[in-house]
């Protein structure tokens, strides 16, 4: 009977290490082998045997290459890697919270998304914007804040396919004038937390696009990788005039903006 | 292909601990074990044998976590020193283990690619352990379970090339403290066999050094977690000599200010040990 007890409690003790642990809660699960490789120039995209994605794979791959190259020449960027994209048919399919979302993995770069029809603006964009974190991170390291991270991503954007970026942005900016936050709100990675997201994405990748077509990628690239308080500190010294002007100075052209 | 290599040299483990347990409980038979000595049995270890790692890094470290499609992968040789002192329900450790690992690819789960030779991941780890054992044995002469607590120090480097001389050299020192369960199996002098469920919780610094047409670098403090699950035994094959085994496989994850990754290192290990 005791002996019996101790086999049940060392069964069920193994039990619980088989299942338990910190690495299978805190752990990713392992990818599944549903995947067709299509092999790119600068690129392995990866897409669901007869899916939406694979129909489109060679126009997906043909927005990826701009990008690519859109990204590179405007930071000036060394980064030549290659690109591993991921085309999940929906949100439940990637675990991800909506047909709207990705996820880009600068270290091992890669990324993912959900492509979902129509072939338009936003799945180009979505794609893109993930394509970027990719290649700004592995060619300029990782930003000190989310401002940065997410705004350059969007700011980037090449419009040689679709009209998501300076043409999307400004015209966005212009129309919400009064509601806008302040950049040093979006700055402080706490204060980006408290913004709603697409708020928060959009006008900084409006500003972003404005600071690189004015004052050009050099200034950026020394303010890129500072963390909230530091860039509130340096701007004035990088950019010779102080946030607030900037912010001014970018409304200013927003107002005016004339596509 | 490395898949099938960790499987196999998990499967040989395996089959020479099935294998041994009835030698030994013969051997139990034929020999009685000689009373504990009034002092802690001293022992040195020596072991060497191959490491295999796997990276991937995260885009969400909560649960659910949200990890990249593509593991980063490598292996390479690792040796460890250890030197223990054991009571009957005792023990204390120390151990220094190394390992390099080379010849990295990039697994993206339908296909491995190749990478740079410049790839590289290093590590330095040392621990301590102390733990204690039941007196009262589970259901089979021998086998007693066992508690304990691990504190861990080490030293990582993980290099990874990117197209266009780009370098991404990322060096994290780890404190790590964890609780470990064991159950160990020792009917005779012969042979002793411990499996080890470790988990503890870490406290990092890590520095990313990013290296193309401009130097940049990214410290931060961070946390994370460790999960160990082991086998390691002896056999003894004189009077103060035995071969000594360990396969093992460590998951972890560190989670830093804007980034974060999961990595496991498996590890098979022979060597001996030497009781003083």
């Amino acid at each position: 009977m005791r002996a019996k007890r101790w086999v049940g409690l060392t069964l069920a003790a193994a039990a619980v290490v088989a299942v338990s642990g910190c690495h299978t809660a805190f752990g990713p699960d392992p990818l599944d082998h549903d995947w067709r490789v299509y092999e790119g120039t600068r690129m392995s995209f990866f897409v669901r045997p007869g899916s939406f994605a694979e129909q489109h794979v060679t126009r997906l791959s043909e927005v990826l290459e701009d990008q690519f190259s859109a990204t590179v020449k405007s930071l000036g960027l060394r980064y030549a890697g290659r690109l591993h994209a991921y085309a999940y048919n929906s949100g439940a399919d990637a675990g991800l919270i909506s047909d709207s979302s990705g996820r880009a993995y600068p270290e091992t770069e890669s990324f993912r998304f959900v492509a979902v029809p129509p072939i338009g603006d936003n799945l180009l964009q979505l794609m893109s914007h993930e394509a970027n974190h990719v290649l700004i991170i592995d060619g300029l390291g990782r930003a000190g804040t989310y401002f940065m991270t997410e705004g350059l991503a969007s700011a980037l954007l090449s419009e040689t396919f679709h009209q998501s970026g300076r043409h999307f942005l400004f015209p966005w900016t212009r129309s919400r004038r009064g509601q806008l936050p302040r950049i040093s709100t979006l700055i402080d990675d706490g204060g980006w937390g408290r913004t709603p997201s697409d708020t928060a994405y959009k006008s900084s990748a409006s500003f972003l696009a404005w600071l690189i077509d004015t004052y050009g990628p050099d200034r950026l690239r020394q303010i890129y990788p500072l963390n909230s308080d530091q860039m509130l500190d340096r701007m004035a010294s990088i950019y010779g005039r102080p946030l607030d002007a900037l912010e001014a100075e970018w409304l200013v052209f927003i107002d005016n903006w004339i596509p | 292909m490395r898949r099938t290599r960790d499987r196999l040299t998990g499967v040989l483990a395996a089959t020479a601990i099935v294998v041994a347990l009835p030698l030994d409980a013969a051997w139990a038979q034929t020999r009685t074990p000689s009373p504990p000595a009034d002092g802690p049995a001293v022992t040195w270890r020596a072991s060497g044998g191959r490491e295999s790692f796997a990276f991937q890094d995260l885009a969400k470290s909560k649960p659910p976590v949200d990890g990249s499609p593509i593991v980063w992968r490598g292996e390479g040789p690792a040796v460890t020193l250890d030197y223990s002192r054991r009571r009957p329900f005792r023990l204390h450790r120390f151990e220094l283990t190394a390992s390099s690992n080379g010849d990295f690819v990039y697994d993206t789960g339908v296909s491995v690619t190749r990478r740079p030779d410049a790839d590289r991941a290093s590590f330095l780890t040392g621990q301590y352990d102390y733990r204690r054992y039941f007196a009262r044995r589970l259901w089979l002469t021998g086998l007693r379970a066992g508690v304990g607590v691990r504190g861990i120090g080490a030293r990582r480097t993980l290099r990874h090339a990117f197209g266009g001389d780009v370098e991404l050299t990322e060096t994290d020192v780890t404190g790590t403290i964890a609780l470990v369960g064991t159950l160990r199996f020792t009917r005779s002098e012969r042979f002793d066999v411990e499996a080890e469920w470790t988990n503890g919780t870490t406290l990092a610094h890590g520095n990313q050094h990013h290296v193309a047409d401009v130097t940049g670098d990214s410290p931060s403090w961070g946390g994370g977690w460790l999960t160990v699950i082991g086998v390691r035994g002896d056999v003894r094959l004189r009077r103060r000599l035995a071969a000594v085994f360990w396969v093992g496989r460590d998951g972890e994850g560190l989670l830093f200010n804007h980034r974060s990754h999961t990595a496991t290192r498996g590890r098979v290990l022979f060597g001996v040990a030497y009781a003083r």
